[in-house]
Order: structure tokens, then sequence, then C-alpha cells
């Protein structure tokens, strides 16, 4: 499976957001809601076909926390 | 006659149909497994009975619909109140119902099981029971703590005060999978409906139990947060034709990722108003489906009324339409109004009151686990004080237009909370709007497209909302928070807007 970097997460929370953030930005801080949420993950899918769950935004909060929780449940399967 | 109707989907020979397909988490399950998954929850009901005693009500718990579906189905067929718990239940929620026995259905691909929670240390039949939950003593288990005709429970989404029990009989389910004003043409003959609503939300009754009374297939739809983007994978293979969403889930989709609805030809929206501006955005996104408002009180099984949207819509709101067949409407003038009270600047305050009467309408509230409230005949027919004002528009179709009581005192003047949410809904621009008040402040939240500093929507919202009331503060957002069934959270967004407040102010 292609693996998601947190490049690839705070590109498309920024572009969602329209606003700058870090990879260790908290990005329901920064703005981020559930349709912000389902917006990014539309933009992940389309870029690299992965189909990611919504609980690893909810779980990993940064772009760096979300980027490992995918390389997580990936490394899982 | 309902009794052979009953009896009928319950033993029937749908559960040996072909065509019937229950699909969930990549697997298919033909009627016959539903059948049998619903004969192993039967044993364990049986041997429940055998050790302890009669039951009447019993609580199937289960993360698999498929669970809750079988387990409704086997604790119908022995005779008992089934109520479908999908996690979310309280103690409160349980009070009501004082459930007898909680059964636990796990089901993993192909396999299941079936545990009997709590077994072991349930008092025997012999001895007076008295424990929470588990309301056992001589007598309590008869038909008169909860009436036969009734099987199930509907819960109120809370949105008025704590959540209600709702006492739904089998004819009111039967009425309901009879209703023609449901039905959509299936594009393989036999209709397939996506499932999204949760084992305890009357949409169950719709997308699931209504589905398989009509020979079709259930396909069960991962939720919005897990794979939405299975949806339209599901959709092509099974030729789903119809699903049901609350207006919320329909806008945040129309939204964000369109395609996953694209391939439903039905779109049903209830739960709560549907707004125009969802309408149109999901024509511009190029969404060619047909969307019906649906609207009915979770006291009257699942819905009464029901308008299907034109290809062009010119009205400002969405109608809920007109009565679904079996439902006979009522509109009365509101007591207040009588001595002539109306506001002739918001005449939607001058809406009459919607009373829904007949099938539909459910039986009344349960307490404690007994029948605590009957609701009242009117000619005839069991009728409900829907508490929700109308209006008629030209065409006849029914608008709604307030609630009774979302007339909220601001600064000592009556001001209806539910037609400023219409009135600044219905402005271009904004998508939604929600008054919330608690013991500080009556604040409008609006949800806009673009937010934050969007001065020129701002200034055509302050002075429709200052026309209601100058006390009440207008916050632009671009988004609701939602419960889990789908309805705005307006609890939290009032506290969100509390924790901003207090964040700027220091």
């Amino acid at each position: 499976m292609t693996d998601i970097s947190t490049a690839m997460i705070i590109a498309c929370v920024q572009k969602v957001l329209n606003k700058d953030i870090t990879e260790e930005t908290d990005i329901f801080a920064a703005g981020v809601d559930s349709l912000a949420v389902l917006r990014c993950r539309a933009l992940l899918k389309q870029q690299t076909g992965v189909r990611v769950p919504g609980h690893v935004f909810f779980g990993g909060r940064t772009p760096a926390g979300i980027a490992e929780l995918i390389g997580a449940e990936n490394a899982g399967r | 006659m309902t009794d052979d109707a009953w009896n009928a989907l319950l033993h029937g020979g749908l559960w040996r149909s072909p065509r019937m397909l229950w699909v969930e988490d990549d697997t298919e399950y033909s009627a016959r497994r539903v059948d049998d998954l619903a004969s192993a929850v039967e044993a364990a009901i049986a041997a429940a009975v055998r050790a302890d005693g009669p039951v009447r009500v019993i609580r199937i718990r289960s993360d698999a619909k498929l669970g809750c579906f079988a387990g409704q189905l086997a604790a119908w067929r022995a005779g008992c109140v089934a109520v479908a718990d999908d996690g979310g239940f309280g103690p409160e929620e349980l009070d009501h119902v004082r459930p007898d026995l909680a059964l636990t259905v796990t089901v993993t691909g192909d396999s299941w099981s079936v545990a009997a929670e709590g077994a072991a240390d349930r008092p025997s039949a012999g001895r007076a029971a008295n424990r929470p939950g588990t309301d056992r003593a001589a007598g309590r288990t008869s038909t008169d703590r909860i009436p036969a005709e009734v099987v199930a429970v509907n819960f109120t989404s809370g949105s008025t005060g704590s959540r209600k029990a709702v006492a739904v009989t089998r004819g009111n389910l039967l009425a309901l999978f009879a209703c023609r004003g449901l039905d959509v043409p299936a594009a393989t003959g036999r209709l397939t409906s996506g499932s999204f609503a949760r084992p305890a939300y009357d949409g169950w009754w719709f997308d699931t139990w209504r589905t398989v009374a009509a020979d079709g297939t259930v396909v069960c739809l991962p939720g919005v947060n897990e794979d939405v983007f299975a949806w339209p994978d599901l959709a092509r293979t099974y030729g789903i034709d119809r699903v049901l969403l609350p207006a919320a889930v329909v806008a945040t989709l129309v939204a964000a990722v369109p395609e996953a609805i694209a391939g439903i030809p039905w779109l049903f929206s209830g739960g709560e108003q549907f707004q125009v501006s969802t309408y149109r955005r999901a024509r511009q996104a190029g969404l060619r489906n047909h969307f019906v408002n649906l609207y009915g009180p979770t006291e009257a099984t699942f819905a009464t009324h029901r308008y299907e949207l034109p290809e062009v819509l010119t009205t400002p709101l969405i109608p809920i339409g007109r009565p679904l067949d079996g439902c006979r409407q009522t509109l009365r003038t509101p007591e207040g109004d009588r001595n002539g009270h109306g506001d002739a600047d918001h005449p939607s305050t001058a809406g009459r009151e919607l009373v829904v009467a007949g099938p539909l309408v459910c039986l009344g509230y349960l307490a404690a686990g007994t029948l605590a409230h009957r609701f009242a005949e009117e000619d005839g027919e069991r009728a409900y004080h829907t508490g929700d004002l109308v209006s008629v528009d030209d065409a006849g179709d029914l608008v709604f237009a307030g609630r009774l009581d979302s007339r909220i005192k601001v600064n000592g003047t009556r001001v209806d909370a539910a037609a400023l949410e219409q009135e600044v809904a219905a402005l271009p621009g904004v998508l939604d709007c929600r008054v919330v008040q608690d013991a500080e402040s009556t604040v409008a939240f609006v949800r806009t497209a673009a937010p934050g500093a969007d001065t020129a929507l701002a200034s055509l919202v302050e002075p429709v909302v200052k026309g209601f009331s100058p006390a009440i503060r207008v916050r632009l957002t671009d988004s609701f928070p939602t419960k889990s069934g789908g309805k705005v959270d307006t609890r939290l967004l009032m506290a969100r807007h509390r924790a901003t407040e207090e964040g700027g102010e220091r």
C-alpha cells in the first residue's frame, strides 16, 4: 500500500483550511472539523488511492501523529 | 388481521426466499442464514425462560446490524418487546424499558455467538426480583406490564429534553411496511436499500425491516468516518435503489464527497429540516438523484409526510409536503394565538400545530418498564400532537414553521427561535442556522460556506436576527458539530462558542 507522508497530510490540511500548519500543529485546534476531515480524506484518496479512515485523524491530531497512525495501520495488514 | 399479517412476516416464506439478501462488512447473508441466526437467538431466549421464567422485554446488544436485526426477529417470535442496543444506551434509556433479559449477539463473518448477559447471577423466577434493570417479580412479565401489541421501542432524539421511549406496535410496523408513499421504483424489480441508520433510531424500520418485508436486499453502508469511499462500489455492485440519510449527513457528503451518493437514485432525507442550500449544492455538484424530504415525529413510527423535490426549486424553504397514505393530519391554532397574538412581521409564527393520526401513530411512552402514557384517540384514531407549527403553501404542501416550544424569551420578549432559523437559513450564502440559548445569552449560530470575516454576509444576517430581538448575538461558523445520530449538537456549539469567547477576552 502507498505510504502517506507527513508532508502529504500537511498539504491536504493546508488546502482544506487555507492556512499554514506544521507537522506538530493540532489540526483540530487549528480549525479542522468533521467536514474538513472528510475533505482531507477525499483528497488523500484522490492523490494516493488510499482510503484513510476518519479515526486516524481524530486519534493522530497532528500531521506527524496521523502519518504515524496510517503507517501503523498499514504495517498491521 | 394484524395478527395474521404479523405471523406471516415472522414465520412465512420470506425466510426461505432466494431473493432476500443482507450485506454487511463484506459478507453476504442469505435469508436462510438470517433465519439461522434468529433461531440461535431464539434458543438462547428459550434457555433463559426455562432457567428464570417468562420474559417480556429483551435488550439485544450487537455491534453488527445483523445481530440487532436477527435478535429482533427472534424476540418477536418469542412474543417479546425487542430493544436493539448498539451501545448508545445509558441507564436512563434502560430504565424506561427495564429489560428482563439482555442478549449479546456477536457476528464475525459467517459465524456468530449469542450470550445471555449476567445470566449466572440473575435471580431465579421463584424469588421476587427487585434489581435495577431486571424487574422480574411475579406478574411483572405478563402483558399487563406492556400491552401485547407492543413489539419495539423508538427512542426520541432528546432534542426537546431527555430521551423518551416510544411504544411501537405490530400495527405500526405493518402500516409502515405497507405505506405506498415510501415506495421507489426498483431498478432490478426488487428493492435494494442502503442502510445507514443505527438500530436504535427509527430510520432502522425503513432501512432494514421495510426492505426485508418487501423481499429486498439490505446493504449496510460503512459509517462516514469509516469507509465512505466504499459507498460507490456497494451502490454499483448491489444496485442500491434508495438510502435514508440525516439532513446534516447529506449536507456533509454533498460538500466533501458527492460521489459517495451519486450512484444511488433515491435519496431520502429525514430527522431535521432539509436546507435549500444543501439541495442547490447537490445540483451544483452534478448530483442527479431524486431527493425526498421526509417528516415525522418518532412518536409516529418513522415518517408521516413526504415531499419530493422538483428539479428546479423555487420556494425559499423545502416543504415537508403531504401526509403519507394512512396518515390523517389536522391543523390546530395554538392556544396563545387564539386571542390575536399572531405576529404580523413574522407570519410563520402564525403557523398552526400539526396533529397526526392513524395507524402510524405509536401507542404511547414507556417509563419504568410500563406503558406510562397512552396517546389519546381523536375521531376513532390514535393521534399525536407534534408540537410542530406548520403553514400551507400555495401548492397545498405543508411547510415547517417552527415549534410550539421553540418560543423562547429573550430579555422578556417572546421570540420564535425556529422561525428565526428558517428566515436566516433562507438567506443567500447561508447554509443553516441554529438559535441556542443558555442562562447567560442567546446566540444565532449561522453556518456559511465561506466563514470568518465575511462582513457582507454578516450585514445580511444581522438585520434579520435583530428584527426578532436586538439581544440575540450572531456568530458565523463553517460547521456545526453533530451527535452520533446526525442531529446538530447545540450544547457543544454553545460550549465551543463560550470557549473561544473566554479565550478572546483574556
